[in-house]
């Protein structure tokens, strides 16, 4: 039987990556100050971690134009939605299997 | 891994989605529309025919179901995040043609008790998935209470038309308090 921490994804299991898609996972698509905001990040550090999501087909990234303003919309991929639901599974038989803290 | 991270990593999803839900949720503007819209057909149960009662709700149901649309669009906008929407669209779809059916067709078969119990009991039940769909516990008890209010008028053995007058002052009432709660909480927070 495997361990399940082996069929943690380490490009989800991240801790920003995964309030990331947590948060895309409840909704059709988020905008990246919403993420930024939410998460507490800087724009760096969240451009880092989509453009990680976005290369493992995680997320999906469209630059519009609302007027003159222009606008970066993030949302989930069906394999990114997957990814979500295949970690949040592996954590809890994880703490299932170490049992309560002593 | 340690037990303490895996916890903490699905604490994290989890407030991470309920920050998403309440950011998201606009429930007090349906609410109290379709609470003012339910009060305002209480002359047409009075006084009119069931045929109006039906035009009525076909009318101002699709104008309150596009106003409620707009005004999700505007916010989300706003926020910054949009919902996934079919689900609500296709309840909203499914509760106004449920009510107008079961409306229609126990006037079309002389069963008063249908025509007057039915829409609400349909209403009621739509609300129970719009508060699975948003995990509102306030919201799934209205609904509950309602359905527990309709089959009390039902077994109180009142007349429908009366029956009917009770539940639409009963459930416009109810829908406009709940929103202002629901207003007032989000004010608060």
């Amino acid at each position: 039987m495997t361990h399940p921490s082996s069929s943690l994804d380490d490009t989800v299991h991240q801790r920003v990556r995964l309030g990331i898609l947590a948060i895309l996972g409840e909704v059709r698509r988020a905008d990246f100050s919403y993420l930024r905001d939410t998460l507490e990040l800087s724009d760096g550090n969240l451009a880092r971690h989509l453009q990680v999501l976005d290369e493992a087909g995680h997320v999906r990234i469209a630059k519009t134009f609302e007027g003159k303003r222009p606008r970066t919309w993030v949302s989930a991929t069906p394999q990114g939605r997957s990814a979500l639901e295949t970690e949040i599974r592996s954590l809890r038989a994880l703490i299932s299997r170490l049992g309560p803290t002593p | 891994m340690d037990r303490d991270i895996a916890a903490q990593s699905l604490r994290g999803v989890a407030v991470a989605r309920a920050k998403v839900r309440s950011d998201l949720s606009g429930l007090w503007f349906p609410l109290i529309l379709f609470g003012a819209i339910t009060l305002g057909s209480v002359p047409a149960v009075l006084l009119a025919p069931g045929e109006i009662i039906g035009a009525y709700w076909t009318v101002l149901g699709i104008v309150g179901g596009i106003a409620t649309g707009v005004f999700y669009q505007r916010r989300e906008r706003s926020l910054g995040v949009s919902a996934v929407d079919w689900p609500y669209i296709a309840t909203a779809l499914a509760i106004m043609c449920g009510a107008l059916l079961t409306g229609w067709y126990g006037g079309l078969m002389v069963l008063p008790a249908l025509s007057f119990f039915g829409p609400v009991v349909v209403v009621a039940l739509g609300y129970l998935v719009f508060a699975w769909l948003e995990r509102a516990v306030p919201l799934a008890a209205m609904a509950l209470g309602l359905l527990g209010a309709t089959a009390a008028v039902w077994l109180s053995g009142i007349d429908p038309r009366s029956a009917g007058l009770v539940l639409a002052v009963l459930y416009g009432a109810t829908f406009v308090v709940t929103g202002v709660l629901y207003a007032l909480a989000r004010k608060d927070a």
